[in-house]
């Protein structure tokens, strides 16, 4: 497996664990739907302009350290975006915060090219602009392998 | 063959220069009323109020119909005769609705101010729930810029707005931070069948001296951005941003019940039941009655009261001054803790033979 497959994987991975979580879905939209490239998407800069007050959640996938030639290390960012008119869930939670807890338990169990489990790096609460909250995840995958015969 | 003519006044005569209040009186004022009754370029005008309740109709003479710009275009000039408009009332004109954004001011001969056209109409929810819907004018304080707001993960529109709006008791408790809803209401249809939802918009100013100088009416300068459009809360049926269910509006009355006439003798008393009702006229118990009692200077202190329950006994003072015509009247008040049911009564005071 080349180094950009490996890395695409891991956000069809996330995506496909993401849209498995009722917990997760819950806090993102009321009615269920595509919500790939509308709500979750598998990169870092929202490409259209956002109106409403959609919760969005979007990710980068960076090499963090490249062990040897076919091991190596990535960093999953994950970005939970929240309108600041929309942070009161309707059970009474704080919406980045509940969603970034159900994130991380949804991911941390998650299994894939990676050697054990997401390990989470750090959680940290900020803002986009006036308009919009934010809680970033990362988390390190350590040791996936790359396979040199399909370089 | 003669011509028609006819002459308003005699003409004047200068001998000492001290009869131009004479002329004004004598020729200006005529003329300005029958150029306005009669004029050509004379038209008239619907004056209305906040509500957009006629209040009165008058001729007056709109210039700058013919702008040579855009921005010109917006705005026009009115003309009338003095005390005929004030600032924040609105004009309709052609079957165009004006706002007056100016303080009018005179020349001693005819009045103007200047008027723009409204464009954007405002509705929003008072405290009580009750729907309030003012149209102003609008500019848009963005127009040379991109319109969104890009940062490094998200972009978001970017539209400002700096409106005019009446000041009156509904508009100047605008607070910052009420989201309103605004797209052109002809295309709402069209734009629900695309998919899309009105603009939302969020109060940032409110300026409320800038052009209120006249003891009635005034304009309230407002700034409005572009904000998130919320399907939660946003009401796109009735164009109400952050939109709440009115507060119940009670449906029966309350009564103030006595024996005989709603009189009070001198140096007697004479004791008031407060009897609330729902709709079909049953008795609301555990409503606890607010009483009040609107006295005369005179009759300070020689008309009391005391309150036990649903009742008042009111008292009033051997004083023969209170029978005077003028002094013997006062009003009593009937409310609720929470003002939904009130009820007036004149109550007379006579002599005890009367």
């Amino acid at each position: 497996m080349e180094a950009y497959m490996a890395m695409e994987e891991i956000k069809m991975s996330v995506c496909q664990r993401l849209l498995a979580s009722e917990n997760v879905l819950k806090y993102i939209v009321d009615k269920k739907g595509d919500i790939i490239f509308e709500n979750i998407y598998p990169f870092y800069r929202i490409p259209s302009t956002i109106s409403d007050t959609r919760t969005i959640i979007n990710m980068s996938v960076n090499i963090n350290s490249i062990q040897n030639s076919t091991l190596f290390s990535v960093m999953l960012t994950i970005w939970v975006i929240c309108s600041s008119q929309d942070m009161k869930t309707n059970d009474g939670h704080i919406r980045t915060d509940v969603l970034a807890h159900e994130i991380t338990s949804v991911l941390q169990k998650c299994k894939g090219t990676w050697i054990g489990e997401m390990e989470l790096k750090s959680n940290a609460e900020g803002t986009i602009d006036e308009k919009y909250n934010t809680r970033v995840l990362q988390f390190l995958l350590k040791d996936i392998v790359v396979d040199n015969q399909c370089r | 063959m003669s011509s028609d003519w006819y002459l308003i006044n005699k003409p004047p005569i200068y001998l000492s220069g001290e009869e131009y209040n004479d002329n004004v009186d004598g020729f200006m004022q005529d003329g300005l009323s029958e150029l306005l009754a009669d004029g050509t370029l004379s038209s008239l005008v619907d004056i209305c109020d906040s509500n957009l309740n006629v209040v009165a109709q008058i001729n007056a003479v709109v210039q700058n119909n013919l702008a040579d710009s855009v921005e010109n275009a917006k705005t026009r000039q009115i003309i009338s005769s003095i005390g005929s408009f004030y600032s924040g009332c609105y004009i309709r004109h052609k079957n165009e609705l004006y706002i007056v954004a100016s303080k009018p001011d005179n020349n001693k001969f005819y009045e103007k101010a200047v008027m723009k056209q409204c464009n954007i109409q405002l509705r929003w929810q008072n405290r009580k729930g009750e729907t309030i819907s003012r149209w102003c004018y609008g500019s848009n304080a963005t127009k040379y810029s991109s319109g969104v707001d890009v940062t490094k993960v998200i972009t978001t529109p970017d539209l400002k707005y700096n409106l005019i709006i009446p000041i009156d008791s509904e508009t100047i408790v605008l607070q910052r931070d009420k989201r309103f809803l605004v797209e052109d209401e002809r295309f709402s249809e069209n734009l629900r069948a695309n998919g899309i939802n009105p603009q939302a918009f969020k109060l940032t100013q409110t300026d409320t001296k800038s052009d209120s100088f006249a003891s009635v009416g005034g304009i309230l300068n407002l700034t409005l951005i572009e904000d998130a459009f919320n399907i939660t809360t946003d009401n796109v049926a009735l164009m109400i941003a952050d939109y709440f269910s009115p507060t119940p509006q009670p449906v029966g009355n309350a009564e103030i019940t006595y024996t005989g006439e709603a009189i009070v003798k001198l140096g007697l008393s004479k004791v008031f039941t407060a009897v609330f009702k729902d709709a079909e006229g049953n008795k609301i118990n555990g409503v606890i009655p607010v009483w009040n009692l609107s006295l005369l200077p005179d009759q300070e202190n020689k008309v009391t009261f005391v309150t036990e329950g649903d009742f008042i006994t009111i008292s009033v003072i051997n004083d023969s001054v209170l029978t005077k015509s003028g002094n013997n009247q006062f009003v009593l008040s009937l409310e609720d803790e929470n003002n939904l049911y009130n009820s007036e009564l004149t109550i007379e005071i006579r002599g005890l033979f009367g």
